[in-house]
């Protein structure tokens, strides 16, 4: 499997039956080992574009793993290439962490079938130890705080050893210290394994501070993209969050995002609509 | 790797395996229960049969009488097996669609199953309708069965629709309960006295009416459900993690539910046709697996299984020992022993729920 393929997202639409929320969207190329934070405000399409790059809901236009067409390989195959991870995590299951995982890995074969159910607990419990829960794998799953949940959710995306990692807003309901663990665990996994990550992130300061790229959405679509100090910017953020914020570099050169005020949103004309 | 980490790595697999091997060891022991509680059941009984005569009876053993012997093979030993197949029956249904509906009160009965099965024994006992050809003595069960799959069938239908969460089922299936007693409500205002009174008996849930055939019959659903759902088990037990999750590893939920939900409209029907309403079993079969195994599937489709069958069993044994001499509806037995059972297993499990 070559790593070395740019994700690249063209004339993408996706939405509900009857509600397109995407419309012809297009992605700067992403490239494997970058981790790309998806920033926006509420209701933007950073889920649903989430979502539909991991084909859970219906989408159309092109996204191609180098030379491969994401929209028109086989589930399976697309299951092995793309892992997602949702925001909410079930409640009141009665699993423990290191069975979720090894399920993870069971649910639609890899190439795990071939091997033993001795290798295939040592990928489980190799994972659990890299994102540093190993000593919560008989845990259940319902036990754990949410951090701990949180890395044990992101444990079953990552042992599957995806080329795309999706994963949705991993940080919100966290308190600081279980933030930097997650984004940390995920920032290192990515370029140890050079995957390609796609993370929608609430909080902007987490995304200048992890992110190699970022996103910022509205209202369906693109409205910045590249380089974090370029998107996020007082402008942009006036106008899609519709507040006065600073944008600046703390003592050691780290951007922040210090916002101050709102004010109403300027009514934009979307192109988008007739 | 250094000998530390290999040393680890090692006891982190020798854990596993025993993690595993428990888990094993507990559905090994639902196993030996059910043939302990099976031949309890066996052994008591409103005829004149001692405990040990029976066990002869049922061995063949030298110094059996005749009479012994037809107690035995015609009358407990059918019993005893339809009890034991039912609860297993029932309880892999629920289980399953615990799971599918991502639901814990989700079981044949909470989703319409057992009403519309109701409804046909209803229209059986009191218009003597059903379909031509049914021999008298099949009547009921066949119009139970035939209403119990209509309604799963319904379910089905609207499961394979695009966009149709768990909950829509779950409320569409409470819908179905609430219609279906009507519709019974209207067949009894109707029935004669005679009628009704049969009818009556009949939900309070039954093995008086036990057969070899049917008991062949509910073998054979099981031969086909167990094995199909356990193969199923780690799409399952994913499924466990996420409906969206389940789909990202690659999964065809919607083709996943459709055929649970086959097993469980063929195990539902057939049980609550040759039994009657006999509550309680699919929903506690599953939760006291859960308590004992977790929700692996692997341990958690043989765990409720066995459960079930085991409560059913117990039921069984029960409804003859409650009055001397008298063998009570099976179904009332299972709610009133079931439920302080399941409530103080649900209870002292403070964490969750």
């Amino acid at each position: 499997m070559s790593r070395s393929n740019a994700l690249s997202v063209s004339r993408f639409s996706v939405g509900y039956p009857r509600r397109p929320v995407i419309e012809n969207l297009n992605l700067p190329a992403l490239v494997p080992g970058q981790l790309t934070a998806l920033i926006g405000p509420n209701g933007a399409g950073k889920t649903t574009l989430l979502r539909g790059l991991a084909r859970l809901l219906a989408a159309k236009g092109e996204i191609r793993l180098g030379e491969r067409d994401l929209l028109a390989i086989g589930q399976r195959d697309h299951a092995a290439l793309v892992s997602y991870m949702p925001q909410a995590l079930p409640k009141m299951v009665s699993l423990s962490v290191i069975e979720a995982v090894i399920t993870a890995l069971r649910a639609m074969p890899l190439e795990v079938e071939a091997q033993s159910k001795d290798q295939v607990f040592e990928r489980a419990m190799a994972v659990l130890t890299r994102l540093g829960i190993g000593h919560l794998a008989y845990s259940m799953l319902d036990e754990l705080s949410g951090g701990q949940r949180q890395l044990a959710s992101l444990a079953q995306s990552v042992v599957r050893s995806p080329a795309i990692l999706l994963l949705d807003e991993p940080t919100s309901a966290l308190d600081p210290r279980h933030q930097i663990n997650v984004m940390k665990s995920v920032r290192g996994i990515v370029t140890e394994a050079n995957m390609i990550a796609v993370v929608v992130l609430h909080d902007l300061n987490l995304a200048l501070r992890w992110a190699d790229t970022i996103v910022l959405m509205d209202q369906g679509r693109v409205v910045a993209s590249g380089a974090p100090s370029d998107v996020v910017t007082p402008e942009h953020l006036a106008q899609t969050y519709g507040i006065a914020a600073r944008v600046e570099r703390c003592s050691r050169g780290q951007l922040i995002v210090l916002a101050d005020d709102t004010f109403e949103r300027p009514t934009t004309i979307s192109q988008n609509h007739k | 790797m250094t000998i530390e980490q290999a040393a680890a790595a090692t006891d982190g697999a020798a854990r596993y395996s025993g993690f595993v091997r428990n888990r094993q060891l507990i559905v090994a022991a639902l196993v030996l229960v059910l043939i302990i509680s099976f031949l309890a059941d066996l052994s008591f009984g409103p005829s004149a049969l001692a405990p040990l005569d029976a066990l002869k009876a049922l061995f063949g053993m030298d110094g059996t009488t005749r009479v012994q012997s037809v107690i035995m093979w015609n009358v407990r030993l059918p019993q005893a097996v339809i009890a034991v197949l039912v609860g297993a029956a029932l309880a892999l249904a629920g289980a399953e669609m615990q799971t599918i509906l991502d639901n814990p009160l989700a079981s044949p009965f909470t989703l319409g199953v057992s009403s519309a099965a109701s409804l046909g024994a209803a229209i059986a006992l009191v218009l003597g309708v059903s379909l031509p050809g049914v021999p008298t003595e099949w009547l009921v069960s066949v119009n139970a069965f035939i209403f119990a799959a209509l309604s799963v069938l319904l379910l089905q239908a609207l499961a394979y629709r695009p966009g149709t969460g768990p909950s829509v089922l779950v409320l569409f299936g409470i819908a179905m309960v609430f219609t279906f007693n009507a519709l019974v409500a209207l067949v009894q205002y109707v029935a004669s006295e005679q009628a009704l009174q049969q009818f009556v008996f009949w939900t309070m849930g039954s093995i008086a009416q036990a057969s070899w055939d049917k008991s062949i019959i509910l073998s054979l659903a099981l031969l086909i459900a167990f094995p199909t759902s356990f193969g199923a088990r780690w799409q399952l037990t994913a499924l466990r993690l996420g409906e969206d999750r389940a789909r990202s590893f690659g999964i065809h939920v919607q083709r996943l539910r459709f055929f649970a939900l086959m097993r469980v409209s063929l195990l539902a029907a057939l049980s609550v046709a040759f039994v009657g309403t006999v509550g309680f079993v699919g929903l506690v079969g599953p939760h006291i697996a859960r308590l004992l195994v977790g929700e692996d599937h692997r341990f958690f489709l043989p765990a409720s299984l066995l459960v079930g069958a085991i409560v059913m069993s117990l039921a069984s044994l029960v409804s003859k020992m409650l009055v001397p001499g008298v063998l009570l509806p099976i179904g009332i037995v299972t709610s009133l022993v079931g439920i302080p059972v399941f409530l103080s297993l649900i209870l002292s499990r403070k964490d969750t729920l």
